[in-house]
Protein backbone atom coordinates (compact mmCIF):
# COMPACT_ATOMS: atom_id res chain seq x y z
CA UNK A 1 0.00 0.00 0.00
CA UNK A 2 1.32 3.31 -0.80
CA UNK A 3 1.50 6.46 1.72
CA UNK A 4 -1.23 7.92 -1.01
CA UNK A 5 -3.82 5.07 -0.66
CA UNK A 6 -2.86 5.09 3.07
CA UNK A 7 -3.96 8.68 3.34
CA UNK A 8 -7.30 8.17 1.27
CA UNK A 9 -8.34 5.34 3.78
CA UNK A 10 -7.57 7.52 6.82
CA UNK A 11 -9.54 9.84 5.15
CA UNK A 12 -12.40 7.31 5.08
CA UNK A 13 -11.93 7.31 8.68
CA UNK A 14 -10.92 4.06 9.11
CA UNK A 15 -9.15 2.83 12.06
CA UNK A 16 -5.34 2.07 11.64
CA UNK A 17 -2.05 1.80 12.76
CA UNK A 18 1.21 2.46 11.39
CA UNK A 19 4.63 1.76 12.72
CA UNK A 20 7.70 -0.83 12.14
CA UNK A 21 6.47 -4.47 12.37
CA UNK A 22 9.02 -5.52 15.57
CA UNK A 23 7.56 -9.34 14.99
CA UNK A 24 4.86 -11.71 15.40
CA UNK A 25 3.84 -15.12 17.54
CA UNK A 26 0.91 -17.51 17.05
CA UNK A 27 -0.36 -18.06 20.89
CA UNK A 28 -2.89 -21.01 21.45
CA UNK A 29 -5.52 -18.97 23.97
CA UNK A 30 -7.12 -21.50 26.88
CA UNK A 31 -10.19 -21.22 29.12
CA UNK A 32 -9.89 -24.17 31.36
CA UNK A 33 -13.29 -24.94 33.53
CA UNK A 34 -11.70 -25.90 36.92
CA UNK A 35 -14.44 -27.75 37.96
CA UNK A 36 -14.95 -30.06 34.80
CA UNK A 37 -11.62 -29.70 33.37
CA UNK A 38 -12.94 -29.08 29.83
CA UNK A 39 -11.06 -26.64 27.80
CA UNK A 40 -11.80 -24.03 25.60
CA UNK A 41 -8.83 -23.45 23.10
CA UNK A 42 -8.15 -21.44 20.03
CA UNK A 43 -5.01 -20.42 18.24
CA UNK A 44 -4.54 -16.37 17.42
CA UNK A 45 -1.52 -14.42 16.37
CA UNK A 46 -0.12 -11.56 18.39
CA UNK A 47 1.77 -8.96 16.03
CA UNK A 48 4.33 -6.28 17.83
CA UNK A 49 4.54 -2.73 16.39
CA UNK A 50 6.56 -0.14 17.64
CA UNK A 51 5.38 3.00 16.77
CA UNK A 52 6.30 7.01 18.54
CA UNK A 53 3.56 8.58 20.79
CA UNK A 54 3.84 11.54 22.62
CA UNK A 55 8.00 11.83 21.58
CA UNK A 56 8.85 8.49 22.75
CA UNK A 57 8.88 4.98 21.20
CA UNK A 58 6.20 2.22 22.54
CA UNK A 59 5.44 -1.07 21.42
CA UNK A 60 1.36 -1.75 20.13
CA UNK A 61 0.15 -5.39 20.96
CA UNK A 62 -2.06 -6.63 17.88
CA UNK A 63 -4.21 -9.47 18.48
CA UNK A 64 -5.01 -11.20 15.52
CA UNK A 65 -7.63 -14.45 15.12
CA UNK A 66 -6.65 -16.89 13.21
CA UNK A 67 -8.64 -19.20 10.85
CA UNK A 68 -9.92 -21.98 12.28
CA UNK A 69 -7.99 -24.44 10.02
CA UNK A 70 -4.71 -23.36 11.83
CA UNK A 71 -5.13 -25.42 15.21
CA UNK A 72 -1.24 -25.50 16.54
CA UNK A 73 0.16 -22.49 17.00
CA UNK A 74 3.45 -24.27 14.93
CA UNK A 75 1.15 -24.34 11.26
CA UNK A 76 1.00 -20.07 11.78
CA UNK A 77 3.02 -18.33 9.44
CA UNK A 78 4.45 -14.73 9.22
CA UNK A 79 5.89 -13.58 5.87
CA UNK A 80 6.39 -10.37 7.59
CA UNK A 81 9.78 -9.04 7.47
CA UNK A 82 11.13 -6.92 11.10
CA UNK A 83 11.76 -3.52 10.51
CA UNK A 84 9.28 -2.81 7.56
CA UNK A 85 6.81 -0.14 8.00
CA UNK A 86 3.44 -1.70 8.22
CA UNK A 87 -0.01 -0.67 8.66
CA UNK A 88 -2.64 -2.59 10.20
CA UNK A 89 -6.72 -2.33 10.05
CA UNK A 90 -8.14 -2.53 13.30
CA UNK A 91 -11.59 -3.34 14.62
CA UNK A 92 -11.29 -2.07 18.44
CA UNK A 93 -8.38 -0.89 20.40
CA UNK A 94 -8.13 -0.52 24.86
CA UNK A 95 -5.75 0.65 26.60
CA UNK A 96 -5.19 -1.80 29.51
CA UNK A 97 -2.60 -1.30 32.76
CA UNK A 98 -0.85 1.42 30.03
CA UNK A 99 -0.38 -0.71 27.45
CA UNK A 100 -2.69 -0.17 24.21
CA UNK A 101 -3.62 -3.45 23.15
CA UNK A 102 -5.56 -3.58 19.50
CA UNK A 103 -7.65 -5.88 17.38
CA UNK A 104 -7.22 -6.40 13.80
CA UNK A 105 -9.97 -6.47 11.81
CA UNK A 106 -11.04 -9.30 10.35
CA UNK A 107 -10.53 -10.49 6.68
CA UNK A 108 -7.75 -7.92 6.68
CA UNK A 109 -4.03 -8.42 6.81
CA UNK A 110 -1.36 -6.08 7.25
CA UNK A 111 0.70 -4.52 4.58
CA UNK A 112 3.42 -2.62 3.98
CA UNK A 113 3.71 0.25 3.61
CA UNK A 114 5.60 2.61 0.33
CA UNK A 115 6.40 5.81 -0.06
CA UNK A 116 4.13 6.40 -3.14
CA UNK A 117 6.91 8.50 -4.98
CA UNK A 118 9.33 5.98 -4.70
CA UNK A 119 7.04 3.27 -5.73
CA UNK A 120 6.45 4.98 -8.89
CA UNK A 121 9.93 5.17 -9.47
CA UNK A 122 10.77 2.15 -9.16
CA UNK A 123 7.62 0.66 -11.92
CA UNK A 124 9.15 3.60 -14.46
CA UNK A 125 12.79 1.39 -14.11
CA UNK A 126 15.54 4.37 -14.68
CA UNK A 127 13.46 6.72 -12.18
CA UNK A 128 11.76 8.80 -14.79
CA UNK A 129 8.08 8.85 -14.77
CA UNK A 130 5.91 10.07 -17.42
CA UNK A 131 4.13 12.92 -17.42
CA UNK A 132 0.73 12.73 -17.93
CA UNK A 133 -1.37 14.06 -21.05
CA UNK A 134 -1.82 18.14 -21.12
CA UNK A 135 1.00 18.64 -18.90
CA UNK A 136 3.30 21.77 -19.26
CA UNK A 137 6.81 21.03 -21.35
CA UNK A 138 9.33 20.25 -18.86
CA UNK A 139 11.78 23.45 -17.89
CA UNK A 140 14.91 23.59 -19.57
CA UNK A 141 17.97 21.89 -17.72
CA UNK A 142 19.66 24.52 -15.22
CA UNK A 143 23.18 24.87 -15.47
CA UNK A 144 24.35 24.83 -11.91
CA UNK A 145 27.48 26.47 -11.13
CA UNK A 146 29.75 26.84 -7.99
CA UNK A 147 29.52 30.02 -6.11
CA UNK A 148 33.10 30.77 -5.94
CA UNK A 149 32.83 31.54 -9.40
CA UNK A 150 29.90 33.10 -9.80
CA UNK A 151 30.23 37.27 -10.04
CA UNK A 152 28.77 38.73 -7.25
CA UNK A 153 27.31 42.04 -8.14
CA UNK A 154 26.36 45.10 -6.00
CA UNK A 155 23.41 45.65 -4.41
CA UNK B 1 -13.50 -14.38 23.34
CA UNK B 2 -14.13 -12.99 27.52
CA UNK B 3 -14.04 -15.23 30.73
CA UNK B 4 -17.40 -14.44 31.07
CA UNK B 5 -18.41 -15.91 26.82
CA UNK B 6 -16.16 -19.36 28.43
CA UNK B 7 -17.61 -19.62 31.50
CA UNK B 8 -21.23 -19.24 29.80
CA UNK B 9 -20.12 -21.77 26.88
CA UNK B 10 -19.25 -24.06 30.06
CA UNK B 11 -22.23 -23.84 31.66
CA UNK B 12 -24.03 -24.86 28.05
CA UNK B 13 -22.28 -27.90 28.21
CA UNK B 14 -23.25 -28.76 31.14
CA UNK B 15 -26.86 -27.97 30.48
CA UNK B 16 -26.55 -29.61 27.67
CA UNK B 17 -25.59 -33.12 28.49
CA UNK B 18 -29.63 -32.97 29.09
CA UNK B 19 -31.24 -34.47 25.69
CA UNK B 20 -34.24 -31.63 26.17
CA UNK B 21 -33.49 -28.47 25.56
CA UNK B 22 -35.98 -25.65 25.30
CA UNK B 23 -35.26 -22.02 24.69
CA UNK B 24 -37.89 -19.42 26.05
CA UNK B 25 -37.78 -15.93 25.15
CA UNK B 26 -39.84 -13.18 27.79
CA UNK B 27 -40.72 -9.69 25.97
CA UNK B 28 -42.93 -6.98 26.82
CA UNK B 29 -45.60 -5.81 25.05
CA UNK B 30 -44.34 -1.98 26.22
CA UNK B 31 -41.18 -0.45 26.66
CA UNK B 32 -39.82 0.13 30.30
CA UNK B 33 -36.75 0.93 32.33
CA UNK B 34 -34.15 -1.76 32.30
CA UNK B 35 -34.28 -2.04 36.29
CA UNK B 36 -37.86 -2.55 35.90
CA UNK B 37 -37.47 -5.43 33.76
CA UNK B 38 -34.76 -6.50 36.27
CA UNK B 39 -37.63 -6.45 39.39
CA UNK B 40 -39.98 -8.22 37.27
CA UNK B 41 -37.44 -10.91 36.15
CA UNK B 42 -36.73 -11.85 39.40
CA UNK B 43 -40.54 -11.69 40.44
CA UNK B 44 -40.98 -13.70 37.62
CA UNK B 45 -38.34 -16.43 38.22
CA UNK B 46 -39.89 -16.46 41.51
CA UNK B 47 -43.44 -17.77 40.54
CA UNK B 48 -41.40 -20.38 37.57
CA UNK B 49 -38.99 -21.85 40.69
CA UNK B 50 -42.21 -22.54 42.76
CA UNK B 51 -44.27 -23.72 40.00
CA UNK B 52 -41.77 -26.28 39.22
CA UNK B 53 -39.23 -26.47 42.07
CA UNK B 54 -36.73 -29.05 40.25
CA UNK B 55 -36.54 -26.32 37.01
CA UNK B 56 -33.16 -25.16 36.48
CA UNK B 57 -31.39 -23.51 33.31
CA UNK B 58 -29.40 -20.08 32.24
CA UNK B 59 -30.53 -16.74 31.71
CA UNK B 60 -29.57 -14.09 29.53
CA UNK B 61 -30.30 -10.64 29.07
CA UNK B 62 -30.48 -8.96 25.30
CA UNK B 63 -31.13 -5.91 24.81
CA UNK B 64 -32.97 -5.61 21.65
CA UNK B 65 -31.61 -3.90 18.91
CA UNK B 66 -34.75 -2.24 17.36
CA UNK B 67 -35.31 -0.06 20.51
CA UNK B 68 -38.05 -2.62 21.74
CA UNK B 69 -36.43 -2.87 25.57
CA UNK B 70 -34.65 -5.58 27.35
CA UNK B 71 -35.71 -9.66 26.52
CA UNK B 72 -34.89 -12.78 28.91
CA UNK B 73 -34.09 -15.73 27.04
CA UNK B 74 -34.03 -18.97 29.13
CA UNK B 75 -33.09 -22.32 28.62
CA UNK B 76 -34.44 -24.68 31.02
CA UNK B 77 -33.78 -28.81 31.07
CA UNK B 78 -37.16 -29.71 31.32
CA UNK B 79 -40.65 -29.77 29.45
CA UNK B 80 -43.27 -27.08 30.84
CA UNK B 81 -46.47 -26.33 30.28
CA UNK B 82 -46.77 -23.29 27.63
CA UNK B 83 -49.93 -22.09 28.98
CA UNK B 84 -48.88 -22.31 33.03
CA UNK B 85 -45.95 -20.27 31.97
CA UNK B 86 -48.13 -17.68 30.08
CA UNK B 87 -50.38 -17.25 33.07
CA UNK B 88 -47.65 -16.97 35.27
CA UNK B 89 -45.42 -14.41 32.75
CA UNK B 90 -48.42 -12.46 32.97
CA UNK B 91 -49.27 -12.43 36.59
CA UNK B 92 -45.34 -10.66 36.36
CA UNK B 93 -46.23 -8.24 34.29
CA UNK B 94 -44.48 -9.90 31.19
CA UNK B 95 -45.93 -9.40 27.30
CA UNK B 96 -45.56 -12.21 24.96
CA UNK B 97 -43.39 -15.59 25.38
CA UNK B 98 -42.72 -17.68 23.07
CA UNK B 99 -40.77 -21.61 23.79
CA UNK B 100 -38.82 -23.60 21.13
CA UNK B 101 -37.01 -26.76 21.55
CA UNK B 102 -33.40 -27.15 20.55
CA UNK B 103 -30.44 -29.11 19.86
CA UNK B 104 -27.83 -29.20 22.79
CA UNK B 105 -25.15 -28.28 20.53
CA UNK B 106 -26.82 -25.33 19.27
CA UNK B 107 -27.55 -24.06 22.30
CA UNK B 108 -24.59 -21.53 22.35
CA UNK B 109 -26.09 -19.14 20.57
CA UNK B 110 -27.97 -17.39 23.14
CA UNK B 111 -24.61 -16.36 24.35
CA UNK B 112 -23.78 -14.34 21.09
CA UNK B 113 -25.04 -11.04 22.58
CA UNK B 114 -22.68 -11.78 25.24
CA UNK B 115 -19.53 -11.24 22.09
CA UNK B 116 -21.22 -7.47 21.07
CA UNK B 117 -20.50 -4.40 22.93
CA UNK B 118 -22.31 -3.92 25.80
CA UNK B 119 -24.52 -1.48 25.56
CA UNK B 120 -24.35 1.90 28.14
CA UNK B 121 -27.45 1.15 30.18
CA UNK B 122 -26.48 -2.57 31.11
CA UNK B 123 -22.59 -1.72 32.24
CA UNK B 124 -22.00 -3.79 35.57
CA UNK B 125 -25.28 -6.20 34.86
CA UNK B 126 -24.75 -9.42 35.33
CA UNK B 127 -26.09 -10.29 32.10
CA UNK B 128 -26.18 -13.81 32.44
CA UNK B 129 -26.66 -16.71 35.16
CA UNK B 130 -27.61 -19.79 36.16
CA UNK B 131 -30.40 -20.38 38.02
CA UNK B 132 -32.37 -23.73 39.90
CA UNK B 133 -31.13 -26.64 42.21
CA UNK B 134 -29.42 -29.76 41.49
CA UNK B 135 -26.60 -28.64 39.65
CA UNK B 136 -23.46 -26.31 39.79
CA UNK B 137 -22.77 -24.13 36.70
CA UNK B 138 -19.35 -22.43 35.56
CA UNK B 139 -18.76 -19.17 37.10
CA UNK B 140 -16.53 -16.71 35.89
CA UNK B 141 -14.10 -17.24 39.21
CA UNK B 142 -14.25 -21.45 37.97
CA UNK B 143 -12.44 -20.32 34.51
CA UNK B 144 -8.59 -19.93 33.93
CA UNK B 145 -7.34 -18.74 31.38
CA UNK B 146 -3.86 -19.49 29.93
CA UNK B 147 -2.49 -17.03 27.18
CA UNK B 148 1.17 -15.66 26.50
CA UNK B 149 0.91 -12.92 28.28
CA UNK B 150 0.01 -15.56 31.73
CA UNK B 151 2.42 -17.37 30.69
CA UNK B 152 5.38 -15.05 30.93
CA UNK B 153 3.76 -13.71 34.25
CA UNK B 154 3.63 -17.01 35.72
CA UNK B 155 7.24 -17.69 34.89
CA UNK B 156 8.20 -13.83 35.74
CA UNK B 157 6.87 -14.35 39.30
CA UNK B 158 8.58 -17.40 40.05
CA UNK B 159 11.63 -15.84 38.45
CA UNK B 160 11.44 -12.53 40.60
CA UNK B 161 10.10 -13.80 43.59
CA UNK B 162 6.37 -11.74 43.54
CA UNK B 163 4.06 -11.85 46.57
CA UNK B 164 1.57 -10.50 47.70
CA UNK B 165 -0.10 -7.17 45.79
CA UNK B 166 2.51 -4.78 45.84
CA UNK B 167 3.89 -3.55 42.80
CA UNK B 168 1.17 -4.66 40.76
CA UNK B 169 1.67 -2.19 38.10
CA UNK B 170 5.59 -2.66 37.40
CA UNK B 171 4.95 -6.21 37.47
CA UNK B 172 2.74 -5.78 34.72
CA UNK B 173 4.63 -3.34 32.59
CA UNK B 174 7.51 -5.57 33.40
CA UNK B 175 5.59 -8.70 32.07
CA UNK B 176 4.99 -6.66 28.89
CA UNK B 177 8.46 -6.45 28.60
CA UNK B 178 9.59 -9.32 28.70
CA UNK B 179 6.68 -10.35 26.13
CA UNK B 180 7.61 -8.26 23.67
CA UNK B 181 11.38 -9.63 24.01
CA UNK B 182 10.02 -13.39 23.62
CA UNK B 183 8.19 -12.19 20.27
CA UNK B 184 10.25 -10.28 18.69
CA UNK B 185 13.39 -13.20 19.98
CA UNK B 186 10.91 -16.08 19.19
CA UNK B 187 11.36 -17.11 22.80
CA UNK B 188 9.36 -20.04 23.69
CA UNK B 189 6.65 -19.09 26.69
CA UNK B 190 8.14 -18.25 29.99
CA UNK B 191 11.53 -19.10 28.63
CA UNK B 192 14.17 -16.91 27.57
CA UNK B 193 16.62 -17.85 24.47
CA UNK B 194 17.69 -21.13 23.73
CA UNK B 195 14.72 -22.40 25.94
CA UNK B 196 16.22 -21.55 29.20
CA UNK B 197 14.06 -20.45 32.18
CA UNK B 198 14.74 -16.94 33.06
CA UNK B 199 16.22 -17.54 36.59
CA UNK B 200 19.06 -19.66 34.40
CA UNK B 201 20.12 -16.64 31.91
CA UNK B 202 21.85 -13.27 32.34
CA UNK B 203 21.47 -9.77 32.27
CA UNK B 204 23.09 -9.58 29.00
CA UNK B 205 21.24 -13.26 27.79
CA UNK B 206 17.61 -10.83 28.64
CA UNK B 207 18.96 -7.65 28.01
CA UNK B 208 17.87 -6.77 31.42
CA UNK B 209 19.33 -4.37 33.58
CA UNK B 210 17.78 -5.20 37.38
CA UNK B 211 18.86 -1.38 38.55
CA UNK B 212 15.61 1.07 38.94
CA UNK B 213 15.28 3.52 35.89
CA UNK B 214 13.03 5.88 34.70
CA UNK B 215 14.24 5.18 31.27
CA UNK B 216 12.17 2.87 28.77
CA UNK B 217 13.01 -1.05 28.98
Amino acid sequence: MTTDELCMEMLQGRLLLVGEYRGSQADMKEYVDKKSGEVIAYVRAIHLLELARTGRLERVVIFERLPVSIRQPEDAEFPYRKGNRMVFFLESAQWKNDQLLAFLLPGSKPEIVEDATKKAAGEAGNGAVDAPEGAPPPAPALKLVLLETTPQHPL
Amino acid sequence: MTKSKAAFTFACRTLGKNPSLYLWTFTFKDVIAVKDTRKRWNYLLTLLLRTWPELCGIRVFELHPGGHGLHVHLVTNRFINVNQARELAHKAGWGRIHVKRVPSEKIGYVGKYLSKKRPECLKRWRLWAGFGQGWEWTKCKDVISNTLFSRVYRACKDWRGWEGRKGFFKRIAFTWQMTFKTIENGWLPGLGPNGKPYWLCCEEELDYNPQPCNAPF
